[in-house]
């Protein structure tokens, strides 16, 4: 490849030395003809192509949950395409139409070019429209830009042998400096003041790997990118062919991410640091949603807590009256307590590095306990589920945690959390709990099902 | 996202809807069931079963061969006794009727003779030599006199101035009223008898035994000849209640002067029967001090109404009993003084209760 690219920067620079440039009207004539044509090829091409392009991403982006990595290159792409398709629309129309209204302009132009031809060896071919006459400011402009030694972009194209040869040679980094091209300054001097204006304020970038071929009457423009990924260039053969945009440079505002993670974790729950103590294991599974905008975000999920408790029993004792009475013991031993966690806390990251500060809401799902049940004049004492004697069914409280990135897709951290409201109650007969506020510290590990910016 | 949102949403909403709370099964009454509180005398009395050493004790009472029901709340000091004598006696399911049939009766238990019955009242009563009363193989007085009401067989043994001699046992009820009460009537003319039912109650037929003959009829009277030196006739009465009822009398050939007539009549249709149908005992006993209801001249608000019955199984026992709640007022006797007291008492108490 390498090797072609040299021998046609060979080939190139002798066609182009021996390149004669005469203007005659026919030429326009014919070129205005093949500019009708391609204008309307050209704005259906890219209209298809730009709504399929924009389709696609987006169905790929929420509903085949793209990496993180690539899904960001996929929307740099397909950012850059859309802009340049954009661009490209904005050039063509603006190219045919005012190449139109050119005409006249373009024949008093005819000697200008031929000097300027002559200076294709500096790799920048005159500015067709320096010297237009519907605006001295952009032709100012322009001039500037040459002086500047800036790529520029000729839209009129003479007909040259070299075009005999259908070369066609897409840029690459080696390719030769035969123009430099930015699609920015595309025609100053044909845009009106306004479109003039907004692109001269836009960043200039310097494009030093350009080529420019040409093939039968028409002017190939390489684009002005240094890894264009794609030249949609192989299916305009014959045609006038506009550099795509350069990638937009300019600030955007911040993206918001969505972030979607699988939730594991483990660590001790107990009722603060009392005596006695009936905490115990404490690990929970569920899902976590990040919401970010630059640094900060709101995090909440939904996750099932198990805590297993030793120590926590509710006990009570009744005389049951009868034809006599008799006392009974009425005694629960939790050993598991199951909740249902949903936190709410507002983050904030530092590169790897994430805090959490919220709160959690926690709502007593089941529990598992041997109990002793008053049943056939008996108790029955066995494991059983869902006793919620004394507890709470919903409980608040404090969260912080940090988060620490160790991958693309995995995070470890440590939460804590102390109650702010009671998870027992006291209003029955449940002795040797003097605290009814729980702390808990875990580690946890998330794992990354999806994200996306928006 | 919509899946693990939908994941996140199908896990614990299917947890928290599958969780349904279990409470622990209530204790049948951490209140007392069974209690007794008013005052006797101006003096409050509280009685629960289950507090302290006091309990509730319900039993059956076979008082001469009637099954009263007996509610005891109480400890050895202190305590509430309540009988409930039934007046349906000789039917089949009596605990539901005589509960219910309690609340318009009074409180009333008569002392003394209940009924007697003398030779002299018999109308043949010169024919005999000797007549002679047996009760369950005891031998009472000839002037038979019934102080405890009750359900008795009583035999009368019978030597005639002939020297011969005959024998018959019947039933008696004492004290309680019937429904099978009847008279039998006889009359001999000719070696021929004539035996006739006398009743209030509706009768489907009676059957007659003379000896080894016996007949069938629909009507109440029937005519048999007399042919032995002694015959012993049955008629048993079948009445339209489902009940049925024997009586035996006994007769010579003759028939003219020795027999012995029909007695059960005689004693049944004394003055002082049915005394005791739904009435109600009570028994109270204070620190030692045994006060007993008594009835009092021109008194008449000695009563107990119930103003609910309900079946109650025991939980701890699984027995079942008859919770009445009612309110007692009657007058009391001191039997160590001899003084009366008036006690008024709200009651819950338990009664022996078998379907």
């Amino acid at each position: 490849m390498s090797e072609n690219i040299n021998d046609m920067d060979q080939l190139l620079d002798e066609k182009i030395s021996a390149m004669k440039f005469e203007f005659k009207d026919a030429y326009w004539t014919e070129m205005e003809a093949l500019l009708n044509q391609q204008k309307r090829k050209k704005g259906l091409f890219w209209w298809v192509f730009g709504s399929s392009t924009i389709a696609v991403l987006i169905l790929l982006l929420f509903w085949m949950n793209y990496t993180p990595a690539n899904q960001y290159d996929s929307e740099t792409i397909a950012s850059q395409q859309v802009g340049n398709n954009e661009t490209l629309k904005q050039n063509t129309e603006i190219n045919t139409a005012d190449l139109k209204n050119q005409k006249n302009e373009e024949v008093k132009n005819e000697k200008q070019l031929k000097t300027n031809s002559s200076a294709l060896t500096a790799k920048t071919p005159t500015n067709l429209t320096s010297k237009s006459n519907q605006s001295n400011s952009t032709s100012t402009k322009a001039t500037q830009l040459n002086h500047r030694n800036i790529s520029t972009v000729n839209q009129k194209v003479e007909k040259t042998d070299l075009a005999q040869n259908a070369l066609q040679v897409n840029n690459t980094s080696n390719s030769s400096n035969l123009i430099s091209a930015n699609d920015n300054q595309i025609h100053p001097n044909e845009l009106d003041k306004t479109s003039a204006n907004e692109v001269n304020d836009k960043p200039i970038i310097e494009n030093t790997n350009q080529l420019v071929t040409s093939t039968n009457n028409q002017l190939i423009i390489a684009p002005g990118v240094d890894q264009m990924p794609i030249l949609p260039f192989s299916s305009l053969n014959k045609n006038l062919m506009i550099p795509l945009s350069p990638i937009e440079l300019v600030q955007r505002k911040p993206l918001m991410t969505h972030s979607f993670f699988a939730e594991a974790g483990f660590g001790y729950g107990a009722n603060s640091f009392s005596k006695p103590s009936f905490g115990g294991e404490k690990f929970h599974l569920g899902f976590v949603y990040q919401l970010e905008k630059a640094n900060w975000g709101l995090k909440t999920g939904l996750n099932a807590s198990w805590t297993s408790v030793n120590g926590l029993n509710y006990f009570s004792r009744q005389k049951i009256y009868g034809f006599s009475s008799s006392v009974v013991s009425t005694q629960l031993n939790y050993r598991s307590l199951i909740n249902m966690v949903i936190p709410l806390e507002a983050t904030y990251h530092i590169k790897k590095h994430m805090i959490g500060l919220g709160v959690q809401l926690n709502v007593l799902l089941t529990t598992a306990s041997k109990s002793k049940d008053w049943s056939d004049a008996q108790m029955n004492t066995k494991l059983d589920w869902n006793y919620r004697e004394s507890l709470k069914p919903v409980s608040l409280a404090a969260v912080f945690d940090y988060t620490y990135n160790i991958s693309k897709r995995w995070n470890i951290g440590a939460a804590f959390s102390y109650s702010i409201t009671p998870v027992i109650s006291n209003e029955r007969n449940l002795f040797n709990q003097p605290l009814t506020r729980m702390f808990s510290g875990q580690l946890f590990i998330q794992y990354k099902l999806s994200n996306f910016k928006k | 996202m919509k899946k693990y949102i939908i994941i996140s949403f199908v896990t614990f909403f299917g947890v928290s809807f599958s969780s349904c709370k279990k409470e622990l099964k209530p204790i049948p009454s951490t209140t007392p069931v069974f209690s007794v509180s008013g005052t006797l005398d101006g003096n409050p009395i509280q009685l629960d079963a289950g507090d302290g050493d006091t309990i509730m004790n319900a039993y059956q009472w076979q008082w001469n061969n009637v099954v009263t029901q007996t509610g005891m709340l109480g400890n050895k000091e202190n305590y509430i006794k309540i009988e409930l004598l039934s007046g349906d006696i000789d039917l089949s399911s009596i605990n539901s009727q005589y509960i219910s049939m309690m609340v318009v009766d009074g409180v009333y238990i008569p002392s003394g003779v209940f009924s007697t019955l003398n030779k002299s009242q018999l109308s043949n009563a010169n024919s005999f030599q000797k007549l002679s009363w047996s009760y369950n193989g005891q031998n009472l007085a000839d002037n038979l006199t019934i102080q405890e009401p009750g359900k008795y067989t009583l035999s009368a043994d019978v030597v005639y101035n002939n020297g011969t001699s005959a024998n018959v046992s019947n039933d008696i009820f004492v004290g309680y009223g019937s429904h099978q009460f009847f008279k039998l009537e006889t009359a001999v003319q000719n070696h021929i008898l004539t035996g006739t039912i006398f009743t209030d109650e509706a009768v489907d037929s009676v059957q007659w035994l003379i000896g080894t003959h016996s007949v069938s009829t629909a009507g109440k009277q029937v005519q048999f000849g007399l042919s032995d030196s002694s015959n012993k006739i049955q008629a048993k009465v079948f009445f339209q209640n489902g009940l049925s009822r024997l009586r035996s009398l006994v007769f010579d050939k003759d028939g003219q002067t020795n027999y012995l007539e029909d007695y059960v009549y005689l004693i049944e249709s004394s003055l002082q029967n049915r005394l005791l149908d739904y009435k109600t005992k009570v028994e109270i006993g204070i620190n030692g001090v045994i006060y007993k209801t008594e009835i009092v001249e021109d008194q008449l608000d000695n009563m107990i109404v119930v103003s609910k019955k309900e079946q109650y199984i025991d939980q701890l026992t699984g027995k079942k009993a008859v919770k009445l709640t009612a309110k007692l007022h009657a007058n009391f006797k001191n039997l160590a003084t001899g003084g009366i007291i008036e006690g008024t008492f709200d009651v819950v108490m338990a009664f022996p209760y078998e379907e």
